[in-house]
């Protein structure tokens, strides 16, 4: 009996020009996605925490009705987008990694800096607190926000990236699954699922998570390493 | 000399603060005393300008932000070295450094300078937050209940360094505490707290061994100085 | 704490791989070739030869002129009235009609020509597609690609690309002309979809009706050295599936249509596409008129009991057939594959 793992790991080894370039355009896109995400969505994660201003609360209330923006919507917005007879065509984006992606940047952006916010709102009031009382300027009580924001830095990376990976509907309307060049797992794995053959899309399926499960054990390994 | 006019603070309906006038003069060593609930937080968190109150004035001859230091009840410890910490302090100042470690030192806890903060216990987090308010010299002092996870040993230390610095300083100093005998060796003056009004104001002696108001006397009831 | 966590983790995970395959069987014919695209699946050994009583469906009718399935290839119109999606008119839309031309021009010449022939004979010992007698032909000078005219999109549908002819074809015509064909696949529908919003150069789909309103509204080209916008070249037939049994008798009706009529008289289960696929399209069309069935689900909620309206793949439908015993119309191509994977299920 050829158990989905079994079949996984074989398919990993096997060196297939196919499945490599398969897996390379995932890595490639998820990083970029989850890295970009992270630029854009942790410094904002962390303003909504801890500055005051008018409007918080709904800026708060935006972010989090985004997080649950449904990937296939956010993949047709942007194939309309960069579609040929779309108002963005001049970018060419569409069926390209760059246009994956952006579409993937603009999903998960709001989910990262849900989770910074998540995390550091209920340290916000203490630290403001203890910086005030040694008269320390706002600025200065941000920067030691943010630093105070570490572990929930790797913690929402790591959402980032598993949401980058595993997300479908936006890459396959964006990136139109093209073989060699914007085919990534989870597209081959929907294909094969449409063409019947769901043994095949389970060891595809395996294998994504063995990837995953790499990452997350060398994010755990670096973290304890640097102590955060 | 600072003012407080017909200050009330609110938290929805309810009335925590409310003080018709309070002038606490300069150098001097008030001490807030009360049961729990009694505003002293509030009161102290009101002059460092953490909170605002929704009625009245607060004067503040001639006290600018730098000029004043606040400990909270809940200090926070930075994800930064114990002496990092303090030097957070000293910002734009000379010989950090030695200064840190003269703070930590009259603390005991020269020792951990180097440890992560936000790994000390309790005890230890204290004594550092005072160290870290203790090490540049302020004008106006507000510390909220500074000895409140501290063991035994450290209570003393820790009312030794604030001794020191109000006499080095001639700072003034507010301060709450849940033990009268530490306002009795720190004050100079006594507010004892009442649901967030004035139960009674005095020289410390007085107010301790003989208290005029009924709530005070409810309040020290069970206290030997 | 976390060295245990850990642990539960990667046992659930194991336990989750392991159990994921528990119907495969032993027997997995070397057809991995065969499999539509082209990772190649490691070569199981296989014990016991491949038996055709391991699938409940097989081929009961083919070769009907109303099965018939015509694969046509349009090439887009650069000066086609684009319209973007709030129906304002676009101009300057990039289609690269030159990479179009070269690809016609190659799929019409008598290379192409032979590759298609060929193709299928070594796995199914019998060729999947045919050229159709009067198709165009080109012997015209296909030029070299540029940087500009590199990149050529082909809009296509999945019954197509799961057919493999593409893996097979675009090969040779890139190494030799040093094109890249970006090829996307999808529903019928959605695939001239993808020409009218102008992201495709040329499209190759099989569905008569919808190509002709694609050529009517403009968005087709006609090239220099053809006659027509529509360029049918090659087909062929859907085959009706059914259940090995074939309690409709169908196998001994005359011709599909009465075939069909039997399956709706006795009830008899039907998969269909339901998602207006050019399979879909073309099944809908096969019915006794009096039963008004149509491509609209509406139309076919009256007999939802026998009429499976599945919404999803070729592959998925098939084996949606096998399982109840069904009746399903199927290019024949993808029915080869799934039964040389023996039913291609997990």
């Amino acid at each position: 009996m050829d158990s989905a793992l079994e079949r996984a790991l074989r398919l990993l080894v096997s060196g297939d020009p196919l499945l490599v370039s398969i897996i390379v355009v995932t890595l490639k896109m998820t990083l970029f996605s989850s890295c970009t995400a992270l630029l854009l969505g942790a410094p904002y994660g962390v303003l909504l925490a801890s500055a005051r201003f008018p409007g918080r609360r709904v800026l708060i209330l935006l972010n989090r009705t985004l997080m649950g923006l449904p990937p296939v919507v956010c993949g047709l917005l942007c194939y309309m987008l960069f579609s040929g007879v779309g108002p963005l065509r001049a970018l060419k984006l569409l069926f390209t990694v760059a246009g994956m992606v952006v579409a993937q940047v603009l999903l998960i952006s709001p989910i990262v800096a849900g989770s910074m916010e998540t995390a550091l709102s209920p340290l916000v009031g203490n630290i403001r607190e203890s910086a005030r009382g040694l008269g320390l300027s706002r600025g200065k009580t941000f920067l030691l926000t943010l630093n105070e924001s570490k572990y929930a830095l790797v913690s929402s990376y790591l959402l980032g990236f598993g949401r980058a990976m595993a997300e479908v509907g936006a890459v396959s309307m964006v990136g139109g699954a093209i073989a060699y060049k914007t085919n990534v797992m989870t597209t081959a794995i929907m294909m094969y699922t449409n063409m019947g053959d769901f043994s095949y899309a389970l060891a595809l399926g395996v294998l994504l998570l063995i990837i995953s499960l790499a990452v997350n054990v060398l994010a755990h390994l670096l973290q304890r390493s640097v102590g955060i | 000399m600072i003012e407080l006019t017909n200050i009330q603070k609110r938290y929805g309906s309810r009335v925590v603060l409310d003080l018709p006038a309070l002038t606490i003069a300069p150098g001097e060593r008030l001490a807030l005393i009360g049961p729990n609930g009694s505003g002293k937080s509030t009161l102290l968190r009101l002059l460092a300008g953490v909170i605002c109150a929704e009625e009245g004035t607060l004067r503040l001859d001639g006290l600018s932000r730098a000029e004043i230091g606040y400990l909270p009840q809940h200090p926070y410890a930075f994800d930064l070295s114990v002496q990092k910490n303090v030097e957070l302090a000293l910002a734009g100042e000379q010989e950090k450094t030695r200064k840190a470690q003269a703070a930590l030192e009259r603390v005991g806890l020269l020792h951990l300078c180097k440890a992560r903060a936000n790994r000390l216990s309790g005890g230890e987090t204290q004594r550092m937050a005072i160290a870290r308010v203790l090490v540049r010299p302020r004008k106006l002092l507000l510390l909220d209940e500074p000895t409140a996870s501290a063991d035994i040993q450290a209570i003393e230390l820790i009312e030794n360094a604030i001794h020191a610095y109000a006499q080095e300083t001639g700072c003034t100093l507010v301060f709450s505490s849940h033990a009268p005998s530490q306002a009795m060796r720190l004050s100079t003056r006594v507010l004892a707290l009442d649901g967030g009004t004035i139960g009674e104001l005095g020289e410390t002696e007085q107010v301790l061994q003989t208290p005029q108001v009924e709530s005070t006397q409810a309040f020290l009831k069970n206290w030997k100085i | 704490m976390t060295k245990r966590i850990c642990l539960v983790v990667l046992s659930v995970l194991l336990a989750f791989a392991t159990f994921g395959c528990a119907k495969q069987q032993a027997a997995v014919a070397t057809a991995s070739d065969a499999t539509p695209v082209s990772i190649q699946a490691e070569p199981e050994v296989s014990a016991a030869p491949m038996t055709t009583d391991s699938l409940g469906i097989k081929i009961l009718l083919e070769q009907d002129a109303d099965m018939m399935n015509n694969y046509t290839v349009i090439a887009v119109n650069d000066a086609a009235p684009f319209k973007d999606a709030d129906g304002k008119a676009v101009s300057g839309v990039a289609i690269n009609t030159v990479g179009a031309k070269a690809l016609v021009d190659w799929l019409m010449s008598s290379k192409a020509a032979d590759l298609i022939a060929n193709y299928g004979v070594d796995e199914y010992g019998e060729a999947l597609f045919t050229l159709k007698e009067d198709k165009p032909t080109s012997t015209a000078v296909i030029p070299q690609a540029t940087d500009a005219t590199k990149t050529i999109r082909l809009s296509t549908t999945t019954s197509v690309n799961d057919s493999g002819l593409l893996d097979a074809l675009l090969p040779v015509f890139e190494s030799e002309y040093g094109y890249t064909v970006e090829v996307s696949s999808a529903g019928t529908g959605k695939a001239i979809a993808a020409a009218t919003m102008g992201n495709a150069d040329l499209i190759l789909v099989h569905s008569k009706s919808q190509e002709e309103t694609f050529v009517a509204d403009g968005y087709a080209k006609l090239l220099d050295g053809y006659s027509s916008e529509r360029l049918t070249f090659m087909y062929n037939y859907f085959v009706l599936i059914g259940p090995v049994d074939d309690p409709a008798k169908c196998a001994e009706a005359g011709s599909v249509k009465e075939a069909f009529a039997r399956i709706a008289a006795g009830k008899y289960p039907f998969v269909s596409r339901g998602d207006q696929s050019g399979t879909h399209t073309k099944e809908v069309s096969l019915w006794p008129e009096s039963l008004g069935i149509t491509t609209d689900p509406a139309s076919v909620a009256a007999y939802s009991e026998w009429y499976l309206s599945s919404n999803a793949g070729m592959g998925v439908c098939l084996i949606m057939a096998n399982e109840m015993d069904g009746y399903i119309l199927s290019d024949k191509a993808t029915f080869l594959a799934f039964e040389a994977s023996g039913g291609a299920v997990g």
